[in-house]
């Protein structure tokens, strides 16, 4: 099964989705398998981190921007924002995938799973697709 | 009297055309067109702008000055060529590499003023960028950068389609400006590029009714030979491009000013009923009460006066012409389009009063070759 959610984000936004992807998962029916999470954008990315401070969230973007800073001189002349956000969307990488037990996507008892934005605001879509029986 | 299929000219026919011309033009102004024009580096050197040009440019600069400000996020100034040429101090060019932005407007990029801007600008240091449809004039060749503006055709003659290329052109330029130094985001972008694009769209369907507001007004004014036009900040631009029609087609006599002035000088003028008059005055505008009070006086004097607004006639003094137009998304891109009104009104004048535009054929108008646009000299201060 293939889901697809879609999302109006702000800049440098850190956006969970964690419950959107269960849903699917629980829609799917699938109880064991693997549940892929997928970002079609090359300024975004998914990944997984703590959901439980908000403050750790900016903390993570910020070192992003320390990581890979905005600047003029990149060859990729489209914004500084933008140019920048091709990299981190790199790094990060566009997708992510957890086992499926027991029609639950196994997930640590602090981890989400997060959309990136590293440039927006921007429309955004993500698909998950489930596999297993 | 002449019919109305008897006064239909090339001017007509061109603003009749600028709702069709600008969708198109918007759809030859591709974002890579404008990615490529200053890097991001040039960009963030940029701390100030300075738009200069004549006639229908220096008007397309007062239109978007607002845009480019609020977009951009810089001081913008928009300067009489002869104010930047001959009596802006040098030291305010180049202060530091590549600031400020000088934006030269003109389509042809050829006659001495323009070329004189452009290296007055690239020699004290400025980043000079021409905006012209002549990518190899004389000017394109001065300026440091160059912008083609890529109009696409739209007949022969006396024409409002410069005004619209160039302030349209201009709108892009500021928005990408404004992107890349974050202060519009890439979707605010495209919501700008598609709101301009519907906001053209929404004038295809009103230009009968205007034509015919215009075609009866243009019968009742027929024998006005004194104009008076006003509009406050951008909408001066438009008010402006209305005198600089009539005195192009039929020579009229002209004067344009803002609301505050008008209230001082041009209130006074002798025998008001004889003098038409044009009223830009469009509600978003901080200084719409002054408007208000200005169309009351001219009522007062009984000026013959046609309003130009977003606003219902309601609002206005009852015995003015008003026009209504459609109102676009963002207050910034009114101007160009609002001059369609002016346009068209010029457009039935002339050949209603039998004169030709520009006037041809007129032996009082030979000057024995001397052009004083072209054979000015060029020089550097």
């Amino acid at each position: 099964m293939l889901g697809k959610r879609t999302l109006k984000t702000t800049q440098n936004d850190l956006r969970e989705i964690t419950k959107e992807v269960q849903d699917i998962v629980t829609e799917s029916g699938i109880k064991d398998g693997l549940v892929v999470v997928w970002c079609p954008h090359t300024t975004a990315g998914i990944l997984a981190t703590s959901f439980w401070d908000p403050k750790g969230h900016e903390d993570m973007m910020e070192d992003f921007d320390r990581i890979v800073p905005m600047r003029v001189n990149y060859k990729h002349q489209d914004t500084p924002s933008d140019a920048a956000a091709h990299i981190k969307s790199a790094v990060v990488g566009p997708s992510l995938s957890a086992p499926v037990e027991d029609g639950k996507v196994l997930l640590g008892h602090s981890t989400g799973i997060f959309f990136a934005e590293f440039d927006g605001p921007r429309d955004r879509q993500y698909f998950v697709k489930v596999y297993g029986k | 009297m002449k019919t109305r299929e008897e006064c239909v000219n090339p001017l007509w026919e061109q603003v009749m055309n600028t709702p069709d011309f600008a969708v198109r033009l918007n759809d030859s102004l591709s974002p890579d067109k404008f990615r490529d024009v200053l890097s991001m580096k040039e960009i963030y050197d940029i701390k100030r702008v300075i738009i200069t040009g004549c006639g229908d440019s220096y008007m397309a600069g007062i239109a978007m000055k607002p845009a480019f400000e609020k977009l951009t996020g810089l001081r913008t100034d928009v300067m009489r060529m002869i104010e930047f040429n001959r009596h802006l101090d040098s030291g305010e060019l180049g202060r530091t590499p590549g600031d400020p932005l000088v934006i030269i407007i003109s389509v042809s990029g050829g006659f001495a003023r323009v070329i004189e801007a452009a290296k007055r600008g690239t020699k004290y240091g400025a980043m000079t960028l021409g905006i012209t449809d002549r990518p190899d004039s004389p000017m394109a060749k001065e300026c440091r950068k160059v912008l083609k503006m890529d109009i696409p055709l739209m007949g022969e003659g006396v024409g409002a389609s410069s005004y619209v290329s160039t302030s349209t052109t201009m709108l892009h330029l500021a928005a990408r400006i404004g992107h890349v130094r974050g202060i519009v985001s890439g979707e605010q972008v495209k919501d700008i590029r598609n709101s301009l694009v519907d906001f053209c769209k929404s004038y295809q369907a009103i230009m009968p009714k205007l034509d015919d507001q215009m075609w009866e007004l243009a019968n009742r004014w027929v024998d006005l030979d004194r104009f008076d036009f006003v509009g406050d900040a951008a909408d001066f631009a438009t008010a402006f491009f209305g005198a600089a029609k009539m005195v192009e087609t039929f020579g009229a006599t002209c004067s344009w000013d803002d609301s505050e002035d008008w209230c001082h000088i041009g209130f006074f003028s002798r025998n008001p009923r004889t003098i038409g008059t044009g009223l830009v005055a469009n509600p978003y505008s901080p200084s719409f009460s002054r408007c208000l009070e200005t169309a009351k006086g001219m009522s007062l004097l009984h000026r013959p006066t046609l309003v130009v607004t977003t606003a219902d006639k309601s609002v206005f003094p009852e015995g003015l012409e008003v026009c209504t137009l459609p109102e676009a998304k963002y207050d910034f891109m009114n101007p160009i389009m609002q001059n369609v009104a002016f346009g068209l009104l010029a457009s039935r004048l002339y050949p209603l009063k039998g004169i030709e535009p520009f006037r041809a054929g007129d032996k009082d108008f030979d000057l024995g070759g001397y052009n004083g646009r072209d054979s000015s000299a060029v020089e550097i201060v």
